[in-house]
């Protein structure tokens, strides 16, 4: 279950950013307007950068606990 | 050869036995999805809840007739060749690095973490600085593809590699097998089904790239398709070409699969 979760958060991130390119709103206008002025490519980098550290720090914080519930589900198995 | 004969004729007529005999029960399953799939498309089609929605026989001759005129094909062509060479990129690259990150723990050390990472980050957020770096053409749309599906071909090659078990290298020291013919002849047709589902799976998200990038560079083939029908809010249309689009993605996908179990059919002897 925490894996299919794990998963389903990684794809709900890339499809929020494709649809919010595609409607050019929040994170999409974004990542639009900071791209297309060379006088403000740092904040887009810094965006992404924010986009990515989210992306992984949940994608890690869900693959602890899929680790940590590893242990519970064998016994449930083995029983 | 008159010995081998008949077993072969009986190792044919078996395995043909059981083609049909599985082949039946799947098709008929399939079948039953397919119709199911058409006439819950239909009856809510008909039902007018959603505008967005036509039904399936609006839609279908729709698709016939795009068919028909070339231009879908020439849409789906154009695509799917921008995913084939974005495709080879990618696994040339793929294989190349993840063979490297497999056999070696220092590098794979220092970059293990940037790949893992990297199936979880949206690949699209680089679509507005691809576009500054490398215009709205082909360049740029092969770059995203190649985004698109290197990491999972890397993933796979060196996972593959690393599973190779220490027994398999000290026979092959045994018999003598050079640096280069270890790679070549032990360690990565072994590795072979981790690589070659990596490649599967890379062309899969290559055609999804493709038509990504169909959509935001240049609007051409597929993504033209898609939003010339959008914006005319032309729905009959618009599922027309996503049903064809499904359909194509279904049919590389199965493709890859035959050629994958025709490429691997050596190791389950």
């Amino acid at each position: 279950v925490v894996a299919g979760v794990r998963l389903g958060f990684g794809m709900a991130m890339k499809g929020m950013v494709i649809a919010e390119l595609w409607v050019l709103r929040g994170t999409g206008r974004l990542l639009e307007t900071f791209s297309s002025s060379p006088r403000r490519l740092d904040l887009y980098y810094a965006l992404v950068l924010l986009i990515v550290a989210i992306a992984v720090g949940v994608n890690e914080v869900l693959k602890r606990l899929e680790r940590r519930l590893r242990p519970a589900s064998r016994a449930i198995e083995g029983r | 050869v008159s010995v081998a004969e008949p077993t072969k004729t009986a190792q044919r007529r078996a395995r043909a036995r059981r083609f049909r005999r599985v082949d039946r029960s799947k098709l008929a399953r399939w079948g039953l999805s397919i119709g199911l799939f058409f006439v819950i498309w239909e009856l809510i089609g008909r039902s007018g809840a959603f505008i967005a929605i036509v039904p399936a026989s609006e839609v279908l001759p729709d698709l016939w007739h795009e068919l028909g005129s070339g231009d879908l094909i020439r849409a789906t062509l154009g695509t799917l060749s921008i995913a084939a060479v974005a495709f080879v990129i990618g696994a040339v690259v793929g294989v190349s690095f993840g063979t490297i990150l497999g056999v070696s723990k220092r590098w794979s050390d220092v970059f293990d973490p940037l790949v893992s990472a990297s199936f979880s980050v949206p690949i699209s957020m680089f679509i507005p600085v691809i576009a500054v770096y490398f215009g709205l053409e082909f360049k740029s749309k092969v770059v995203l593809v190649v985004l698109f599906n290197v990491f999972v071909i890397i993933v796979n090659t060196a996972t593959g590699i690393r599973e190779v078990p220490p027994a398999v290298i000290e026979m092959g020291r045994a018999f003598e097998v050079g640096r280069l013919g270890m790679y070549t002849r032990v360690i990565l047709p072994w590795a072979s089904p981790y690589i070659i589902t990596g490649l599967r799976i890379g062309l899969g998200r290559s055609v999804q790239g493709a038509i990504l990038a169909d959509l935001f560079f240049r609007t051409q083939n597929l993504g033209l398709v898609i939003r010339n029908a959008a914006g005319s809010f032309d729905m009959s249309q618009l599922l027309a070409s996503v049903f064809f689009i499904t359909i194509i993605a279904a049919g590389t996908m199965g493709l890859a699969r035959i050629v994958e179990w025709r490429l691997l059919r050596w190791k389950s002897g």
